[in-house]
């Protein structure tokens, strides 16, 4: 699924990219990339920015990007 | 081994490099623009073992290919300054991340030294960093450090006298290193003398890095390899003839998903060595700086938090100058009427005396107890906003409105700086993604930001006029509403999105706030505070000999169209120059209180002083300043009309 179609709090594996053009790059050189688990944090209201979990860093992406991220739900170990 | 005579401080965003810096070469140094760009470079010195060494730091990067101006600068500082030592500034929390930056410094052959900054940070969260295991991994010494409280800052000295050592680079998989041996041995072939080695050159160019294209520019017989190469590459080879990317699906071979070879081993490296050097620990608690930053990260709760925080701290800046004023002005009196004394002393009687013993004292206090107060406090409030964190939630915050206006939310960092001071501001829209929002965003801060300063002398004359200060901000809310709307509207161009990295909450370090506010004060009292002095011996030169009272033939026009008088229009006129000059003019002209708010008015909508024009000029071209010019002729006369027409 596309990463704007997940909830919040979920844990989520990055699985491939859309069409982001220039945008992949910083994602990557941000840690985003394909096999790396994220945690959504949070979504901000009218179609506004989401808030990222990446090991210890926080990125917040417009809606725009994360409809070009595709994830995978990460299921809960317990 | 000898001590180094350049050191390269590199390092991330937000890892703390800067008060890395702040701890070896103390408050001497000096902070720059680098040759033919916007990218500010502080270069200080320190001594290590009885020699001056000279320390420079680079701008924050997350890594080192050539995509923007921060990245290029951090470049050519480490090919073409002669460096001895790397200093690579990581961050003990975001190891990982930190690591990517620090397997592409490696590539250089450059001695290194690794300082794992934020130890208490990590510490506190129960990541615990093997220094010497990461030091066995990298091939080169590694400091921990906790910067903002001095610690680690004389174990990285005695290493710095040591040299540092080159470490081992990373070897990426079999099917890249084989099409990185294939390259090296090609470049090897020519004449290449470039500063790279041809291992990194080859790295580079599989990553398609611009510094490179112009290394190739000036290689002709590289280009020639590339003309090889391409005709070389087969259908099953793993790299694009097309740009030498490592495109594992590239989409010209006919698949969706084109990915960076190189970025995703290097960050899968930097994984691994991370997870291997670090032990996470039981953490203890979730402190209150993270309980406090899911309330601002909330939606909802974030949103009125800030709502509530941006209220306050204009709530104590106004309160903060009510107190300054008064009391620089007490403590300039003396100042003032020794200056007076000393006039007296040195000229003969006549109307230059009297003029210049007004207007000499004049110039002088009334900048130190209006406008810089309002500086200090401005430049204090980002100084505190950046390094708590709080700017980069702001700008996540904001980024819908933002978007409104064409504009990402970034964009709250220069509007923010302009506010302070429109120079620095325009020159920080460098961080904004594209060209439509840096020329959105600098024609609002041209246009519809007042500074620090001219807030400062409007302030005072609203005072002295009892000029309606509602129906001043709001003229300015209006118009930035109205110039941004406008103009999201007519540029053509998507809006880029948000890709922002949102730093921990933190308590600020009380010493970096004050260099970096005295920093910033610092080109105040050499650039402006003499301009403010000379202007007011012109302008009461000006007064002295009539001339402004002869622009009393303008009433008519200027009284019909926009409800001002001629003299007062001829200071709005004067902002060509300097913006905060005008409302000097203002000041000591007879106003009345009607005309003084639309004179206001118009003064804080009107043109570019003469350094945020020449900047912009740097950053935009002739002809988008142009534009911003044209707007900043219309909206102030708007302004005044309408005004004219409603109060």
């Amino acid at each position: 699924m596309k990463l704007s179609e997940a909830r919040t709090g979920q844990r989520l594996c990055v699985v491939g990219f859309g069409q982001l053009g220039r945008a992949q790059l910083k994602l990557m050189d941000l840690g985003i990339v394909p096999g790396v688990e994220i945690k959504l944090l949070s979504r901000f209201l009218l179609g506004g920015p989401l808030l990222l979990q990446i090991g210890r860093t926080h990125v917040a992406i417009g809606r725009r990007i994360a409809e070009g991220i595709l994830v995978e739900e990460v299921p809960e170990k317990d | 081994m000898q001590v180094p005579a350049r050191i390269a401080l590199v390092g991330q965003p937000n890892v703390g490099k800067s008060v890395v810096m702040n701890n070896l070469t103390g408050v001497g140094a000096v902070v720059s623009n680098y040759a033919g760009t916007t990218v500010e470079v502080t270069r200080g010195y320190t001594s290590i073992a009885g020699k001056m060494v000279e320390v420079i730091d680079t701008p924050g990067t997350y890594t080192l290919h050539s995509d923007t101006e921060e990245q290029r600068v951090t470049q050519r500082i480490l090919l073409e300054e002669d460096i001895d030592l790397i200093i690579n500034v990581i961050d003990s929390v975001n190891l990982a991340r930190s690591l990517y930056l620090t397997f592409q410094l490696l590539d250089f052959g450059i001695p290194m030294i690794v300082a794992a900054n934020q130890a208490d940070r990590a510490a506190k969260l129960g990541i615990i960093v093997d220094a010497s295991q990461l030091q066995e991994e990298l091939g080169v010494p590694v400091v921990p450090m906790v910067a903002t409280a001095n610690e680690g800052t004389e174990e990285l000295r005695k290493l710095i006298r040591y040299g540092g050592a080159v470490g081992r680079p990373i070897r990426f998989s079999e099917m890249l290193e084989s099409t990185i041996r294939r390259l090296e041995g090609y470049i090897e072939q020519t004449t290449y003398s470039g500063g790279h080695s041809s291992r990194t050159l080859a790295i580079h160019l599989l990553e398609h890095d611009t510094v490179d294209e112009g290394i190739l520019r000036s290689h002709p017989d590289l280009v020639k390899l590339i003309e090889r190469l391409q005709t070389e590459m087969g259908a099953d080879d793993p790299f694009c003839p097309n740009c030498f990317r490592g495109c594992a699906f590239c989409p010209a071979k006919g698949t969706d998903h084109p990915v960076f070879l190189t970025c995703i081993e290097r960050t899968r490296k930097a994984r691994e060595v991370a997870s291997r050097v670090t032990r996470n620990t039981h953490r203890d608690r979730v402190d209150f700086m993270e309980r406090l930053e899911e309330v601002l990260d909330h939606p909802v709760m974030g949103l009125l938090a800030m709502a509530f925080l941006a209220w306050a701290s204009f709530r104590l800046i106004t309160l903060f100058l009510g107190y300054a004023e008064d009391l620089v002005e007490w403590a300039m009196a003396p100042v003032a009427s020794g200056l007076v004394r000393i006039i007296q002393a040195l000229l003969p009687e006549g109307s230059l005396r009297s003029m210049l013993m007004e207007s000499v004292p004049e110039g002088l206090v009334i900048p130190f107890s209006v406008v810089f107060p309002a500086m200090l406090a401005v430049y204090m409030f980002i100084a505190l906003l950046e390094d708590t964190g709080l700017l980069a939630r702001f700008a996540v915050a904001l980024d819908r409105l933002a978007a409104l206006f064409g504009l990402p939310g970034q964009s709250v960092i220069p509007v923010l700086l302009g506010f302070g001071c429109r120079a620095p501001a325009v020159m920080a829209t460098r961080i904004l993604p594209d060209r439509r929002s840096r020329f959105i965003a600098t024609a609002l801060i041209g246009v519809a930001v007042p500074c620090a300063a001219t807030l400062g002398i409007l302030a005072g004359v609203v005072v002295q006029f009892q000029a309606n200060a509602f129906a001043i901000g709001a003229t300015i809310v209006v118009a930035f509403v109205l110039i941004g709307l406008a103009l999201s509207l007519l540029t053509a161009g998507e809006d880029t999105p948000l890709v922002l990295e949102v730093p921990p909450l933190r308590i600020p370090v009380v010493n970096n706030v004050v260099a970096k506010t005295t920093s910033r004060m610092k080109s105040f009292f050499l650039h402006v505070l003499p301009l403010l002095v000379v202007m007011n011996v012109v302008l009461r030169a000006l007064l002295y000999t009539n001339v402004l009272t002869r622009l009393g033939a303008l009433d008519p026009v200027t009284v019909r169209l926009f409800g001002v008088s001629g003299p007062a229009f001829a200071g709005v006129l004067i902002t060509v120059f300097q913006r905060y000059l005008a409302p000097m003019v203002l000041l000591n002209l007879p106003l009345t209180a009607r005309e003084a708010t639309i004179a206001s008015s118009m003064v804080a909508l009107s043109f570019p002083c003469l350094p945020v024009t020449i900047l912009s000029i740097r950053e935009l071209g002739l002809s988008d300043t142009a534009k911003v010019f044209g707007i900043a002729l219309l909206a102030p006369v708007i302004a005044a009309l309408v005004l004219n027409l409603i109060l």
